[in-house]
């Protein structure tokens, strides 16, 4: 598998205060993934993501941006990847215009195309109303979208995004999430970004990695994190069947896992997928299946399950 | 290397000319030349000045008040640098297009020193177009490009306050400590030392030697003229030459301390130059009798006075940019 991010033990120990903001990390992100790196204030997040735009120096360890290596050629990976930083700093004096054509020009991206290129895109953002305000007139949502602009002036192949949520409204928040989804389904891009706030990032993310104190605790697709974890942690299923006391009784005497009775639901933690069973068994008693599911975890309570050490 | 070098350096350049600060800055200077022109009192050397020494004089006895209008817009125009980038929290964008550290400070501060010199050189310019309305002067292109000339000390000084201004700007994380680093080392030091330095040196090479009788000179005073003669040299005895040594170590030991401000320098270049035209008058005065005929300034020996301290301005700005690049470059908390 080719991937757009490989990183080998890659390690950050700032000297103030020795602290080891990043450590050991293997990170590995396929092509035309959409990656949530997932951790909490401090986890290193930050200090990864500048790592990875050769903003920072790795204390040991390395790895390939968009094919570049990190340290020798983080000029070319700066010139191919987009990042936007956490916060939205903006040139608040400069004209929403000419803060993108002093981005265009620190690109070396030629004046005639950076300015056709500049009012395509803020047109397509519907910013272009607003091209001579300053940015420090724009509302936070506008800040944002301005910034993405400016990721996508170099039309790079991967876009970085340092807690890019951070501080939105539900609206803009949601805004940026079906942005995030046309720009990696319709133009290919490969995206990566911090969050703490995990109820945001459900549904959004193809791959995630979790920190923690600066180690990747775990990362991969989604669904084979939740199967890893699920085969880790157990299976819990949910059934409603009528007569729930004969079912509950039965399920309880031929069934070798844990069952229990709550509200109404008979509540079975097993070591595998038994579904298929527990639907014949009940079946063949003549009891009436109303629903029987897998409880499938959310990121968030893997990621507690994760943070706590419970897994 | 270069071409992004020069596009920083464009548009910093471009935003602080077009910065509200950099008006600021000229009505400083503007207000520094009214208050040196009327703390002066110019108007009173009127009749007994040559017109190029008067030129001079009038440009550099505002020198003082100049000296502090760069201190002003050094610190307006420089003292965020980097400070400031940190506080708005844009460094971090900046940092990640294809651009080094290097590139960006060398490219930032630079476009700082460019404003601030040419705030600096407009400021001498109306001073001398001023000098020469408020006189009616018509002064001989030689003197007015000398007098242009004069204004590198200002210059220079601008330089070496941007450049320190940059330096503490880069070790600051708040823009308000960076200016009061700045504040304290080229405002407060200079004076202090001042006063310090005699002290100090006292200290540091002992007590002078008892001091011998000096040798007076005569002078004949009437109304209008001194004459000083010369009085007879009477073989050296060994107290004065052990007073001579002493007083030589003592000044050698003072005046490196006092060096140790940019100020000091600034204002000795002021100082020279001022009194270079001074002591030309004087002569002019007593030779002819007559204010009204021009002299020949003498700027070989103003220059030969002022380039140890041009030579130290110098100093006090690449260093000090150097040193701001180097730690620039070494911060790593500076974005994480």
């Amino acid at each position: 598998m080719s991937y757009v991010v490989e990183t080998w033990e890659l390690t950050k120990v700032f000297k103030k205060g020795h602290v080891k903001a990043v450590d050991a990390v293997n990170l590995r992100i396929p092509k035309g993934a959409i990656y949530g790196l997932l951790g909490h204030n401090g986890a290193g997040k930050t200090t990864l993501l500048h790592l990875l735009m050769g903003m920072l120096l790795p204390t040991a360890g390395g790895g390939t941006v968009v094919g570049y290596d990190m340290v020798k050629e983080s000029s070319l990976v700066r010139k191919s990847v987009g990042f936007m930083p956490e916060n939205y700093g903006l040139y608040d004096y400069m004209k929403v215009d000419e803060f993108l054509e002093y981005l265009a020009d620190l690109n070396g991206i030629p004046r005639s195309a950076a300015k056709t290129t500049i009012r395509m895109l803020l047109e397509e953002f519907n910013l272009w109303d607003h091209h001579s305000k300053k940015c420090g007139q724009l509302s936070r949502g506008m800040r944002q979208k301005l910034l993405v602009i400016s990721m996508l002036l170099k039309e790079p192949e991967l876009l970085i995004m340092d807690e890019p949520t951070l501080g939105l409204d539900p609206l803009a928040a949601r805004e940026f999430k079906e942005l995030i989804v046309r720009l990696s389904a319709k133009e290919g891009k490969t995206i990566i970004f911090s969050t703490h706030l995990l109820q945001e990032i459900g549904g959004l993310c193809s791959h995630v990695g979790i920190m923690y104190m600066g180690k990747l605790l775990i990362q991969g697709e989604v669904e084979n994190i939740k199967k890893r974890f699920l085969k880790k942690q157990g299976y819990m299923i949910t059934v409603e069947a009528h007569p729930l006391d004969e079912a509950y009784k039965l399920l309880g005497d031929q069934l070798q896992e844990q069952v229990a009775l709550n509200r109404g639901r008979i509540l079975i933690y097993a070591h595998s997928d038994v579904r298929e069973a527990i639907f014949d068994l009940l079946a063949s008693h003549g009891i009436k299946v109303r629903d029987l599911h897998l409880e499938i975890p959310s990121l968030e309570q893997i990621f507690h399950k994760y943070y706590r050490g419970e897994c | 290397m270069s071409s992004r070098l020069f596009t920083i350096y464009k548009w910093s350049l471009f935003e602080s000319i077009k910065s509200r600060r950099f008006l600021i800055v000229m009505v400083a200077y503007g207000l520094s030349i009214v208050m040196g022109m009327l703390a002066q009192g110019l108007g009173s050397f009127k009749t007994t000045f040559a017109q190029a020494s008067l030129l001079l004089h009038a440009v550099y006895s505002s020198g003082m008040w100049v000296t502090f209008a760069t201190v002003f817009g050094a610190l307006i125009l420089a003292v965020d640098a980097i400070s400031g980038e940190r506080e708005k929290r844009t460094l971090p964008l900046v940092l990640s297009q294809p651009i080094t550290r290097a590139e960006f400070i060398m490219g930032k501060s630079l476009a700082i020193i460019t404003a601030l010199c040419l705030a600096t050189i407009t400021a001498h310019v109306i001073l001398i177009l001023a000098a020469i309305s408020i006189f009616q002067l018509t002064p001989p292109p030689d003197i007015l490009s000398a007098s242009l000339y004069c204004a590198i000390p200002g210059l220079l000084f601008a330089t070496t306050v941007s450049s320190l201004s940059i330096l503490f700007s880069t070790l600051s994380r708040k823009t308000i400590s960076a200016l009061m680093a700045t504040l304290v080392f080229v405002i407060a030091i200079g004076p202090i030392l001042n006063v310090c330095a005699p002290l100090i040196a006292s200290a540091i090479v002992g007590p002078p030697p008892e001091r011998p009788v000096q040798p007076g000179y005569v002078v004949i005073t009437n109304t209008s003229v001194n004459v000083s003669i010369p009085p007879i040299q009477p073989p050296e005895s060994e107290l004065v030459k052990e007073w001579k040594q002493w007083y030589s170590r003592y000044s050698a030991v003072r005046d490196a301390i006092s060096a140790i401000s940019p100020f000091y320098h600034a204002e000795q270049c002021f100082h020279i130059v001022a009194f270079g035209a001074s002591s030309s008058i004087e002569v002019s005065s007593f030779t002819e009798g007559n204010s009204s005929t021009e002299v020949s300034i003498d700027f070989a020996t103003i220059i030969d006075k002022t380039a140890p301290h041009l030579l130290a301005l110098i100093v006090y700005t690449v260093v000090p940019f150097l040193l701001a690049t180097v730690s620039f470059m070494k911060q790593e908390e500076a974005i994480a």
